[in-house]
């Protein structure tokens, strides 16, 4: 723990005022401010607090002598309200809880800081955290069915609402949610909170995930509002937006369009290298910037390399291991122009899943066009594990991918290669 | 405000959950360990909540638990005789951030407006900032942060001090300035 600075009675800072108590004290409040990182720490206090107020409540009271001629019908009352209420309780789920988990795997409930697994019909209190490990999934539901499924690498809090103008509050801190959103009331709608923004939603089906330093919000279905501070964005159904530090809130295709989001090497809605600076991308870890078999209006492209241990030639971007490349969904489609010589039949497509921790792949494109540049699309989703035991989920990260020529010794180039989404929304104004 | 009164405590959460982050600050402004603060701030709202009635305007709800708080962590101090009483002004000084904090006409979040004094933090230059938030955020004594930055502790201590010099003549400028 830091010990406190002492104050001193004079500083060095050129025409400084002189530090009166009254200083001393607004200099105080700054620290403990600080020290609070703004807020974000100790805010176990409430929680406690109300845990211990509802076990005095609950208790019985003194009655005031004054009031004794109330007795009876307060009594009559009171035993009452106590038989409805237990009929009413028999019929519903624990009054503490604020949802259930209807199913999990690998999950971990943490509550006042302890972790315990998180079964499957347990109930979550306001201030619950869950934490889904790898190959895991967890489903929360809501007594009005809203419903929440956190997949592997997730964690969320699932909070109670921090003013009388909120609803249910989720707190994700890291990994994918899905949620289909029961109709919320117009006065408490339902709150979605990351680092980057919160999203406001009164009833409809989203997407929300964290990967490295931006959330993305996709909206199946209804509307969504994604808000930071000032800033709002609508986001319709079939669209997404994305919320990063520095970058203005935009939803849909305009983001796509912001240069700063097209250049970014980490994860993109939308990747794309035409290679035509003759400089091989920092991304691009395997293959060999090359003038490119002659074409018109392009002058390099990307040729596949061989190595002592792998003879099949082959190109690879890789994001590292720690950072994602993309993360993987439905729509998301690989195209690429590529030239390969009369040796190669075919072409292999492996991913490496972060999320799921291995490869897959089993997919190969045939009928090549041998000599000749041939523009190919591949639909990521088509990947899988060889003895189809696993398929690539929604919401997974996705940190390498290669290409790869089937026959041994043949020759392979690809150019403009780009991974995008199958169908991106036209702009709109809102 | 009348119907929390009558002990309904899913009415006093909203209130609580609105101030639990100010009050934590609040607290640690005065006892500096993070535990501590905790259990007072968790203490006075529970004081608070019996105390209701004798809260005659609820605007007043933010300064009135903070006066809860204050009491009780001057209390836990003397306990631990480590501090017993703090000059009146210094607690003036405090109360005038934290009332213009309490202003919220856009409806933010505290933490939102508490804010403002990140910028405070991120304008002072690097070697004060540095310290700044080794110590403040990340809890790490005068010692250890001379250790990490290879510097003497001397440098440290007066590098400390110039910052929270600045800070308060900035957060003067940016919130107490406008509150008069």
């Amino acid at each position: 723990m830091s010990e406190p600075i002492p104050p001193q009675k004079k500083s060095d800072e050129a025409g400084a005022e002189p530090l009166t108590p009254r200083r001393e004290g607004r200099i105080r409040a700054c620290e403990g401010i600080l020290r609070s990182r703004f807020g974000q720490r100790g805010t176990q206090a409430g929680h406690r607090a109300l845990e211990q107020l509802r076990l005095q409540t609950s208790a019985p009271a003194r009655i005031d002598n004054s009031r004794r001629k109330w007795l009876l019908p307060l009594a009559a009352c009171v035993i009452a309200g106590v038989m409805g209420f237990l009929l009413y309780r028999s019929a519903q789920p624990k009054v503490e809880s604020i949802a259930q988990l209807r199913a999990s795997a690998k999950a971990v409930l943490i509550r006042n800081g302890k972790e315990t697994a998180a079964d499957t019909g347990a109930g979550l209190m306001a201030g619950d955290r869950i934490r889904v490990q790898d190959g895991g999934a967890a489903t929360v539901v809501y007594p009005d069915k809203t419903e929440i499924e956190l997949v592997a690498g997730t964690e969320a809090a699932f909070s109670a609402a921090r003013s009388s103008a909120e609803g249910k509050v989720i707190v994700l801190d890291r990994g994918t949610l899905h949620a289909s959103i029961a109709k919320q009331a117009e006065s408490r709608p339902m709150w979605f909170v990351t680092p980057h923004a919160e999203a406001v939603v009164r009833g409809t089906r989203l997407k929300l995930a964290l990967v490295d330093q931006q959330t993305r919000l996709e909206v199946t279905e209804g509307l969504v509002e994604l808000v930071r501070k000032e800033e709002r964005v609508a986001v319709n159904a079939g669209q997404y937006a994305v919320a990063r530090e520095g970058v203005a809130l935009a939803s849909a295709s305009s983001i796509i369009a912001d240069p700063a989001l097209t250049e970014d090497k980490t994860t993109l809605p939308k990747l794309k290298f035409d290679f035509e600076d003759g400089k091989r991308p920092a991304l691009w870890v395997v293959g060999v910037i090359q003038a490119e078999p002659p074409r018109e209006g392009n002058r390099f492209c990307l040729a596949g390399e061989t190595t002592k241990d792998n003879p099949w030639s082959k190109v690879k971007i890789s994001a590292g291991l720690r950072r994602t490349l993309f993360v993987h969904d439905m729509d998301l489609e690989l195209s690429f122009d590529y030239w390969v010589d009369e040796k190669v039949g075919s072409l292999d497509f492996y991913v490496w899943n972060n999320t799921q921790q291995d490869s897959f792949g089993n997919f190969f494109i045939t009928n090549l066009a041998q000599k000749k540049w041939t523009r190919a699309t591949v639909r990521l989703a088509r990947l899988s594990k060889e003895d189809g035991s696993k398929k690539m989920r929604v919401g997974d990260l996705i940190n390498e991918l290669s290409i790869q020529v089937g026959q041994e010794g043949g020759v392979l180039y690809v150019d403009n290669v780009e991974i995008s989404r199958q169908h991106i929304e036209a702009p709109q104004e809102f | 405000m009348e119907t929390v009164r009558i002990g309904q405590c899913d009415v006093y959460e909203v209130l609580v959950r609105e101030h639990e982050a100010m009050l934590g600050a609040y607290v640690l402004s005065i006892v500096h360990e993070p535990a501590v603060a905790e259990d007072i701030c968790q203490e006075a709202f529970i004081q608070g909540f019996h105390q209701l009635a004798t809260l005659k305007q609820k605007e007043r709800f933010p300064a009135w638990l903070r006066t809860i708080a204050r009491n009780l962590a001057l209390a836990e101090l003397a306990r631990q005789k480590r501090e017993v009483a703090i000059d009146p002004r210094v607690m003036e000084g405090m109360e005038d951030v934290f009332c213009a904090l309490d202003r919220n006409p856009d409806g933010s979040l505290w933490q939102e407006r508490a804010k403002k004094l990140a910028e405070c933090v991120e304008s002072l230059p690097a070697p004060l900032n540095a310290c700044c938030k080794l110590h403040y955020f990340e809890s790490n004594s005068a010692k250890q942060i001379a250790e990490i930055l290879e510097i003497s502790l001397a440098a440290v201590l007066k590098r400390l001090e110039r910052a929270r010099l600045a800070i308060g003549a900035c957060v003067e400028r940016r919130l107490v300035a406008n509150d008069r």
